[in-house]
């Protein structure tokens, strides 16, 4: 009876041998698979009355550290939002193009300002006339870009966010189905580590649109939250809304109804303000770049276009110049004082009356823009006007209170600056994120799979199973010589 | 029994960051060291961008004003030139004046009659002289030339001025009143414009301002003068050879004290003139200063740039020799 039981512990030792051995080669094949948790093998003892002590498998034990994998996930949402936001500000700032450079903002400003001084000097001179309307048509074509480059954004970041919205409900879809496997599995007391291993990979991408925190069902089951508290996936998985926009211009605003928001069960889920539900990830980025910064940016260069316009169409500085209309710059629709136009940066012009590529004259430049003759073509006061209307100090008509009188050049430089340093401070934000995200991705490497230690694990379980097979020759030898008898 | 290893992927991990990080260093510091600028010149000034923004924006000014000092200088000395054409024209014609004049010979005086008149055509053309586009005597009205017709539209009004005249001082009198009167010598004669050139800015603050045109008392006095020496041979003049020799030495006179008023003229064009150079200079100054504000601000330093490339090419060797190291170092070559 005890030979028999020695027969059966020792085949027990060979078969958890064989199994460790499939355990160590699963982990150093996919030594090299990130997001792959180091698995072992977990043994215990089962025994028969007195003697006998046969190994059992009590199950394969997936090795992830959940604080870790959280910390993880947070930070690399946090990552791709801060890059994203310094993504919109860089593309922003290169448009605007780096003062001192030919073809940026400053430089064109610069160029107006010369060309305007020159002529000063030549009224009666065709080509310094021309370069004042080319130089002008520089400006007003750079700012319409600018502007139009705002608008793109918010159009992209409309776009990211409907595939985001698609990505986050596929995926859900396909977590609660692994969770349906997973529940299925560990029921028949089965090694779900594959399929966790998979639903891990799926939530980190979810995590990242909207970073979420994990909570832990019976039967190796999960439920997703987003950090703010929306239920994304608890038994049943969570369909989001979003409707795409085709164009997005200047006066589409969401507030206006125009854009549309993000909805979950008809209801209206908060996307951004102190008690937004999906904060910290691409896809708050997405809706802030298109309902916040987008049209705080826009705004800004509209004021700075508005107080171009304002200065030049002034009746004390151009008397021919209608100021419902404008005087060097216009708007091709009415304007509309002491307002500022929404998206008048987008379509702010130089007179037709003064630029001869739309059938206007050059002399108006020095005549006044409602000028109807020539008058002495040597007569440079309002180009000194303008001149000096361009360097005065004031407030833009309609601009917030606590804008100060600045030259023309002095908005532009506070336009230019506030774009440049916001984009640094979400570019040092993001860098703390992805630092973050990748020190932590480094401590979860660190707890993966390292070979050497497998090999040992492998010397050991040899050693093992030799032994067995030893103890398996032995007995046999035993039986043999009973068989003898 | 559980023991904790590390994995072999931390080791990748960590080792792709350093590279990256490395190589990104490589990358702007080499593209620092070759362009000389800096590679994110808003981060080194914290976005704080309007240090450079200020200084384009006077870049642009000192352009436009370098600009406005050449042509302004240009006119300027072209106005002296002119000047100087009549004042030599003057003091040629009175000395004949002067010396025909004392002979009370009529023949010889009607040559030097003739010889004004011509005179008086010279300094009417040198006073359209025309710079570029421009008339410079002309004030605003730039495109036209200021005295149009030459020196029998300046004698042809006259003649019916003086016509009845019987004395000499009848007829000065008779022709000082026609260039006084606002309806004879500038209605009829000048066609500039009555406003002068400018303010022209020229540098920060400072504006040069031409207040010469062809209407100013030192030009009208030179006409005047030129106008009585060419008429001296007609009205009272030519009935009696004392009469002319009478007009001849009043004009030789009156081109004498018209230099004054040429030589305060020249004056004012010279002291602009000086305004002009001053400002040329001092925008130099300005202009290069800015310059070098400019580049302090945006371009990197290369020997710091080159010693941080340095650096960074031994650490990314430094870490490729410890990676070819460390791959070798595994439990299963030594099995």
């Amino acid at each position: 009876m005890s030979i028999t039981s020695a027969l059966t512990t020792a085949s027990s030792g060979l078969s958890a041998s064989s199994r460790g051995a499939e355990v160590v080669a699963g982990n150093i094949a996919n030594a090299g698979t990130e997001g792959y948790a180091r698995r072992e093998l977990r043994l215990g003892t089962m025994s028969f009355g007195l003697g006998g002590a046969q190994v059992r498998i009590l199950g394969v034990e997936r090795h992830s550290d959940p604080i870790v994998v959280a910390d993880r996930r947070v930070a690399s949402a946090a990552s791709l939002e801060g890059e994203a936001r310094a993504g919109m500000y860089a593309t922003l700032e290169a448009a605007i193009g780096t003062p001192g450079d030919a073809g940026s903002l400053s430089a064109r400003l610069a160029a107006l300002d010369g060309a305007l001084i020159t002529a000063v000097g030549q009224p009666e001179s065709l080509p310094k006339l021309s370069q004042v309307a080319t130089s002008a048509v520089d400006v007003a074509s750079l700012m319409r870009d600018v502007a139009s480059g705002i608008q793109q954004q918010r159009l992209r970041a409309d776009q990211a966010i409907a595939a985001d919205v698609s990505t986050l409900n596929a995926s859900l879809q396909q977590v609660h189905e692994l969770n349906l496997q997973i529940r299925s599995l560990s029921g028949q007391n089965r090694d779900a580590s594959g399929l966790i291993d998979q639903r891990a990979r799926l939530i980190d991408d979810v995590s990242q649109i909207i970073p979420l925190r994990e909570i832990s069902r019976d039967r190796n089951e999960v439920a997703l939250y987003s950090t703010s508290g929306l239920v994304l996936l608890d038994g049943q998985p969570s369909q989001l809304d979003f409707v795409p926009t085709p164009v997005v211009g200047a006066a589409m605003t969401r507030e206006g109804g125009a854009l549309s928001g993000l909805a979950m069960h008809d209801q209206e889920v908060a996307v951004d303000g102190a008690f937004s539900m999906i904060a910290g990830g691409s896809l708050a980025a997405a809706f802030a770049i298109r309902d916040t910064l987008g049209p705080e940016q826009a705004d800004a260069l509209d004021l700075l276009a508005a107080d171009l316009v304002q200065r030049l169409a002034d009746p004390a500085v151009d008397p021919t110049a209608d100021p419902a209309v404008g005087g060097l710059f216009t708007d091709p629709g009415p304007l509309a004082p002491p307002q500022v136009d929404l998206g008048l940066a987008g379509r702010i012009q130089v007179n037709a009356a003064v630029d001869p590529e739309q059938g206007g004259a050059l002399w108006r430049i020095r005549a006044g823009v409602g000028a109807a003759t020539e008058g002495n073509p040597g007569d440079a006061g309002l180009l000194n006007r303008m001149v000096a209307a361009l360097s005065a100090a004031r407030v833009p008509d309609g601009a917030a209170a606590d804008v100060p009188a600045r030259s023309l050049t002095g908005h532009a430089s506070d336009v230019i600056s506030s774009v440049s340093s916001r984009r640094i401070v979400e570019e040092s934000r993001a860098s703390f994120s992805a630092a973050r995200e990748s020190s932590l991705r480094q401590i979860e490497a660190e707890n993966g799979v390292d070979t050497d230690q497998e090999i040992q694990i492998l010397l050991r379980i040899e050693k093992q199973y030799a032994a067995n097979a030893r103890v398996l020759s032995a007995v046999d030898q035993m039986l043999g010589r009973l068989m003898e008898l | 029994m559980t023991t904790t290893g590390f994995g072999d992927l931390a080791g990748v991990i960590a080792r792709q960051q350093q590279i990256t990080t490395i190589k990104r260093t490589i990358e702007d510091r080499s593209s620092e060291t070759v362009t000389g600028r800096l590679a994110d010149p808003a981060a080194a000034l914290r976005g704080q961008l309007s240090p450079l923004v200020a200084i384009d924006a006077s870049l642009g000014r000192l352009r436009g004003w370098s600009a406005n000092i050449d042509e302004t200088g240009r006119q300027l000395s072209a106005m002296q030139l002119v000047f100087e054409t009549m004042e030599t024209f003057s003091d040629l014609a009175r000395k004949g004046l002067m010396s025909a004049a004392s002979t009370e010979n009529a023949g010889q005086i009607r040559v030097v009659v003739a010889d004004a008149r011509d005179k008086l055509e010279g300094v009417l053309s040198a006073l359209n002289t025309r710079v570029g586009d421009r008339s410079i005597f002309s004030g605003t009205a730039t495109s036209t030339s200021p005295f149009q017709g030459g020196a029998e539209a300046v004698l042809d009004p006259l003649r019916a001025v003086i016509a009845g005249t019987q004395t000499a001082e009848e007829m000065v009198a008779a022709v000082d009143a026609w260039f006084d009167d606002p309806a004879g010598f500038h209605a009829t004669l000048y066609r500039g414009g009555d406003t002068a050139v400018g303010p022209v800015p020229v540098a920060e603050g400072q504006t040069v301002s031409i207040a010469i045109t062809g209407d100013h008392q030192a030009v009208r006095a030179t006409i005047k003068a030129f106008a009585i020496a060419a008429l001296a041979d007609q009205g009272p003049g030519a009935s009696s050879p004392d009469q002319m020799a009478q007009l001849a030495d009043h004009a030789a006179r009156e081109l004498l004290v018209s230099a004054a008023d040429r030589a305060l003229a020249a004056g004012t064009l010279g002291l602009a003139e000086g305004q002009v150079e001053a400002a040329r200079s001092r925008n130099a100054a300005e202009s290069s200063s800015l310059e070098i504000a400019r580049s302090d601000l945006r371009n990197a330093d290369p020997f710091e740039a080159a010693s941080a490339l340095a650096e960074a090419q031994a650490r990314l060797e430094m870490l490729f020799t410890t990676t070819a190291r460390m791959s070798r170092l595994s439990l299963t070559n030594y099995l």
